[in-house]
């Protein structure tokens, strides 16, 4: 059976970005408007599809001899409708659509544009992809796509002129500068997200070589009788390492303890790309394999008992980001390195929420929880971060401490921002609210208090840190700066409408899914819980929750209330009204937190300086000081080859990175280089395409 | 008797080598110039008397190695007229060259072994025609012997085809090992069976399978065995360019499709998919690669890569039941090789005044040059395949073969050729307005070669007329792709 408008979902934007390269030729409108149809297309189609299309999985043959030795079904591409895939793209498709919009207006007159929309259509299409996907390798691709493409665009100011950077100049610790240029910040995102990337495929590739398969549905059929892949890994003791391995992905993707040092500095990309990327969608796509998985690792580690180790981990990594996270949050200079800190930490709470769902007994009450959190949290972060998108610009600055009294000449701008932060802080009925709650009512019910504790505390930060930012950036006086942006003729006046509209829009969707929610929950659940990986044997474990029923809820949500109300009232009584102005004198605590733990600059000492170090000392002792004494000729040559491949590098790779930046045809810039003139290159072509041709012959056909 | 079906091929050898010595002739007080109109003359006959043997219907025969068929005079037909319209474009740019007849001369025996090519059913005589094909067109490539770049571009292209040529007898000398023939009538019946006779050959024929597609591919622009083209485009003059884009390439195709299809179609090895992939790969990358080209020449180099990806579709999708996709790039070749060669030659018409390398030159062309603009819009279009000229039904017919193979890519194959089309107007329509919207930095009016203009009119009315009325091209090509999978004796 074959129906067309899943597969349409992901393709569509993928073919946007195509298109933009061509209709730029045409008119910079055409280009603008097309892209954000484009997006508004996938997101109707995610919708038709949601509706009206039978939940299943629509496959075709992709590789059918592809296959283990072993046995194994053929490789078969495909895209999966069920309702926690269905749940998650919309999401996606139509939060991607408002930042489109939103973007007309915020990028306009950005001289890479073409760039821009061609990775934010390619981001999306890798992104609806990742969640679509019916097996692990289509998810791969994707995964590793929305990766490419975030890279691409936290790099997009690539000539890294001083006003973009990220971070505050001059500031160190430990030695290593804590301010960095939007391309050092892309790399440094794609590299540290790589350390996950690489364990998740290790993953994936034994699953694959226990199973025979990458498809999530057949994954979760085998896990019983002959082919019962958790088991045969079971056997090995590998069983719990492969799935802490696959969390690995995740922890990287969305920006979990130890590796959350990339996303605060992903802010030096465009505003409106900090909101779709780096806080609605992909660092979410961790969330979501996670919920994608989790049931298949609860069924397959409920049979040898080792549930506790895998969800362990999961809830404790998720409740100390979240708790590490707020706690920086609550120092930050600029705003939006506050919101980044604080979508690191309501991530922990998703996760929290993942993993408590296995320690407990209803399984169900924890996954849901987590997975209404991501919904509600990329409503209300989207806003915030759009409408932060337009105070940075009206203001001139990204720093809290240069803004002041804004709420006097941006008024629907603060009354937007100031829905979505409560929101983010808890505040009944908006829609963080319901959600976080339910992630600290499951932690309570599957007894875990430690876990519990942490995340109250948590709540009581969340609530300060929010009045922190909204009270510096909107109450109070106008700073110094700004009353010379104003001298000097500034623009400080409320957001056009193609930009106010999208952040107010989300605004508004926050209150409505906040007064909406206590009547859906009930049937959001019911849809969500007929996700068909949840197998068989884990909807058996899952019982009525043991904890006498609705005095207790009621009782955490008034502590929850109550502790976020005050973490609010302090940060009110202390920042609103320009009463507490930021200052880099600093105590010791505050220095510790604002130099980011000294995590960052630990992780650049050893890994970025100490491979330096290694490299070069290998270089000295190992390859000049053996091979001198050798031959004098060797050296010779060994210089020449490294000047070589100094070039190599700086043509390149420096050459293919600045390529990436320049233009967002990237790849037809890299093909041009191919073309370089030199023949012994097109041999050099020549034979790599003999052997290519050769190997899919013998290998992929199996001709031989 | 003496069989009537060698004239052509007697009419090119004759001319071809009588041309060099009657340019001695040349000077004088009369101005004789005979050399260019002897070629021509030759070329002429030989056109003629191959869509006379279409038009009366001749017997298909086989005599010895050659084998005439409706294949053979079909492709015959287009490789000479493509070669007409090269020499009659270059009468203006040999104007008064010491090497005027001696060009004539070698564009005629290239023609020859071109012709050969499709003719030929035995490996050793299509090496020949190979070589014959060859030789010829690395002297054409650097005739203009004090340029450097020219020399530059005849020497890479002589390696890396010298490379082909060599890859090539490999394969067959591979075929021979196991078929002990190197008639493509005999491989064909001894290859159906070998698998289960002789299962230790296998291996070998699928390394000879894949020294034929890099020995043609080389030629037929294959990615990744393109890389000379584009270079060897901008240094040749823009005549020779249009007959390596067009004649030289169409008859790799021609002799691919002899040897693929006919002779080894049998090979119980799944090479279709082999050809689907590498389809997909050259098109895509040269409509990327041209939409990014600064200069018109490498753009045309990157769009006739692009087109040879179209072509390959029929040699994935061809099985004996399945002939449509065959007869979609057999009528595509007769298309292409007009539309090829004409903007060849719009590139010499502009080139006489403006430097091609450079697209801004190309900034309000439509009031500089008019018919010229004209004309490679015209071409343009049917190039991307717009109704109704003539490369949208061939394509149409070649993409729909491409939905009716029996294999379960086929319209993933088809959509992405469909893609690859679309994206192709890019940079098509790119130029095309460069040409009427964009302001020149100069705006006076140049003057247009006849010599070249009237090339372009030609083209421009066969493009009209072939897509008005494409029926009797289609019967014809249809026709033409079951004639190559029948044997003929």
């Amino acid at each position: 059976m074959f129906t067309l408008a899943p597969w349409l979902i992901w393709i569509t934007p993928l073919t946007g970005a195509l298109l933009t390269l061509v209709l730029a030729r045409i008119h910079s409108k055409v280009r603008n408007y097309a892209a954000v149809a484009f997006t508004l297309a996938a997101a109707i189609l995610a919708t038709y599809t949601a509706l009206t299309v039978a939940p299943g999985d629509y496959q075709l043959d992709w590789m059918p001899s592809f296959r283990l030795a072993s046995g194994g079904s053929p490789l078969r591409a495909g895209v999966l409708v069920d309702p926690l895939s269905m749940f998650m793209i919309n999401i996606v498709a139509w939060i991607s659509f408002l930042i489109m919009v939103y973007s007309l207006g915020y990028m306009k007159g950005d001289d890479g544009l073409t760039r821009y929309w061609f990775f934010m259509n390619l981001f999306i299409g890798n992104m609806l992809l990742l969640v679509l996907a019916d097996n692990l390798l289509m998810m791969f691709f994707g995964w590793e796509g929305v990766g490419l493409c975030s890279y691409a665009l936290i790099g997009h100011y690539y000539k890294d002129q001083q006003e973009y950077w990220v971070g505050t100049p001059g500031d160190q610790a430990l030695g290593m500068p804590q301010a960095y240029p939007p391309s050092h910040a892309g790399m440094k995102a794609f590299v540290v997200t790589r350390i996950g990337d690489i364990a998740l495929l290790i993953a994936i590739f034994l699953i694959y070589a226990y199973a025979g398969t990458f498809n999530y549905n057949e994954l979760a059929s085998k896990l019983s009788g002959g082919g019962n892949w958790a088991a045969s890994l079971a056997r090995l003791g590998l069983l719990v390492p492969t799935a802490i391995l696959f969390f690995g992905g995740p922890i990287g993707k969305s920006a979990q303890f130890p590796l959350q040092e990339w996303l605060p500095d992903a802010m030096a990309g465009p505003t409106s790309v900090s909101a779709l990327i780096h806080a609605a969608t992909m660092v979410k796509a961790g969330v979501f394999l996670t919920g994608r998985m989790g049931p298949v690792f609860y069924a397959a580690l409920a049979q040898f008992g080792q549930l506790t180790p895998f969800f362990g981990t999961i809830a404790w990594i998720g409740v100390i980001t979240a708790f590490l996270a707020a706690i920086q949050a609550t120092v930050q200079r600029e705003i939006k390195k506050v919101l980044a800190y604080s979508t690191v930490s309501q991530i922990g709470y998703m996760m929290l929420g993942l993993g408590v769902a296995g320690l407990g007994t209803d399984f169900l009450l924890g996954y849901t929880a987590g997975l209404f959190h991501v919904m509600s949290h990329a409503v209300f972060k989207a806003s915030m971060f759009l409408a932060a998108g337009w105070v940075l610009h009206a203001a001139e600055s990204r720093f809290m401490d240069e803004m002041g009294g804004l709420s006097q000449v941006l008024r629907l701008t603060t009354i937007s921002m100031f829905i979505a932060g409560f929101s983010l802080m808890g505040i009944p009925p908006l829609s963080g609210f319901w959600t976080k709650d339910q992630v600290l009512f499951a932690s309570y019910s599957a007894g875990q208090f430690v876990l519990y504790a942490l995340a109250l505390a948590t709540v009581l930060l969340t609530g300060y840190y929010t009045m922190r930012m909204l009270g510096m950036t909107f109450t109070g006086k106008p700073s110094h700066h700004l009353q010379e942006v104003v001298e000097h003729g500034g623009h400080l006046h409320e957001a056009g409408l193609v930009m106010l509209v999208p952040y107010f829009l989300l605004a508004i969707g926050s209150v409505a899914i906040g007064i909406a929610f206590p009547f859906i929950r009930d049937r959001l659940t019911t849809y969500l819980s007929s996700t068909i990986l949840i197998p068989t044997s884990a909807t058996a474990v899952v019982q009525a929750s043991p904890v006498p029923g609705l005095s207790l809820e009621l009782l955490l949500t008034i502590v929850s209330v109550v502790v976020a109300a005050s973490g609010a009232a302090i940060g009110y009584y202390r920042y609103f009204g320009g009463k507490h102005p930021f200052t880099m004198k600093m105590g010791a605590v505050e220095h510790f937190l604002f130099d980011r733990l000294y995590l960052n600059a630990i992780y650049y000492k050893i890994f970025v300086n100490g491979m330096m170090l290694a490299a070069h000392a290998l270089y000295r002792y190992i390859e000049l000081g053996i091979w001198n004494k050798l031959n004098m000729i060797v050296p010779q040559r060994f210089y020449r080859y490294s000047e070589a491949s100094a070039t190599l590098d700086t043509r390149i790779v420096d050459g293919a990175v600045t390529g990436i930046a320049t233009s967002g045809s990237r790849l037809s810039n890299l093909l041009r280089r191919l073309q370089t003139g030199v023949t012994e290159q097109y041999i050099l072509g020549f034979a790599i395409g003999i052997f290519l041709l050769l190997l899919y012959m013998i290998f992929v056909i199996g001709a031989s | 008797m003496a069989p009537l079906q060698l004239v052509p091929l007697i009419s090119l050898a004759v001319f071809g080598l009588i041309t060099p010595p009657a340019g001695l002739l040349r000077g004088g007080r009369m101005r004789l110039r005979p050399a260019p109109y002897l070629g021509i003359l030759g070329l002429l006959i030989a056109l003629g008397s191959i869509s006379w043997f279409i038009l009366v219907n001749y017997q298909p025969t086989a005599l010895g190695a050659l084998r005439f068929d409706l294949f053979t005079y079909f492709f015959g037909g287009i490789l000479i007229g493509t070669s007409t319209l090269v020499a009659l474009a270059s009468l203006g740019f040999t104007k008064g060259d010491p090497n005027e007849a001696p060009y004539y001369g070698l564009l005629l025996l290239s023609t020859l072994g071109m012709v050969i090519l499709a003719a030929s059913q035995d490996l050793v005589l299509l090496y020949v025609g190979w070589e014959l094909m060859s030789v010829p067109t690395y002297a054409l490539t650097a005739i203009k012997k004090r340029d450097v770049l020219s020399n530059e571009a005849a020497m890479k292209f002589f390696v890396l085809s010298a490379m082909s040529s060599a890859l090539l007898v490999y394969a067959i000398s591979l075929i021979y090992g196991m078929t002990g023939s190197t008639s493509l009538v005999d491989i064909r019946s001894i290859l159906v069976n070998i698998a289960v006779s002789q299962p230790g050959v296998k291996p070998f024929g699928v390394i000879a399978l894949v020294l034929f597609i890099v020995g043609f591919g080389v030629k037929m622009a294959v990615v990744p065995f393109h890389m000379w083209i584009p270079d060897a485009f901008e240094g040749a003059p823009s005549t020779i360019s249009a007959l390596l884009a067009s004649g030289a390439k169409l008859a790799a195709f021609a002799a691919a499709f002899r040897v693929f299809i006919f002779g080894m179609g049998t090979f119980q090895v799944d090479w279709y998919s082999t050809f689907a992939i590498l389809a997909i790969v050259t098109m895509t990358l040269g409509n990327v690669a041209a939409l990014m080209q600064k200069s018109f020449t490498r753009l045309l180099a990157y769009s006739s890569i692009a087109q040879a990806g179209y072509l390959l579709i029929a040699l994935a999708v061809t099985t004996p039941t399945n002939t449509l996709g065959l007869a979609g790039a057999i009528f595509h070749s007769l298309n292409y090789g007009i539309l090829k060669t004409a903007t060849f030659v719009a590139a010499a018409a502009i080139a006489t005044k403006l430097p091609v390398t450079d697209l801004t030159s190309f900034n309000g062309l439509g009031k500089r040059m008019p018919q010229t603009a004209f004309g490679i819009t015209i071409l343009f279009l049917a190039l991307a395949g717009v109704p109704p000229l003539n490369g949208f039904f061939s394509k149409a017919i070649l993409f729909t073969g491409a939905l009716n193979s029996p294999f379960s890519w086929g319209p993933y194959l088809a959509i992405a050729a469909l893609l690859n089309s679309g994206f192709s107007m890019g940079y098509y329509g790119w130029v095309i307005k460069r040409m009427y919207l964009d302001d020149p930095a100069d705006a006076s009016r140049l003057p247009e070669p006849r010599s070249y203009t009237r090339i372009l009119w030609l083209a421009v009315i066969l493009t009209f007329a072939i897509g008005i009325y494409p029926q009797p091209w289609i019967s014809l090509s249809q026709s033409a792709a079951t004639s190559l999978l029948s044997i003929v004796s």
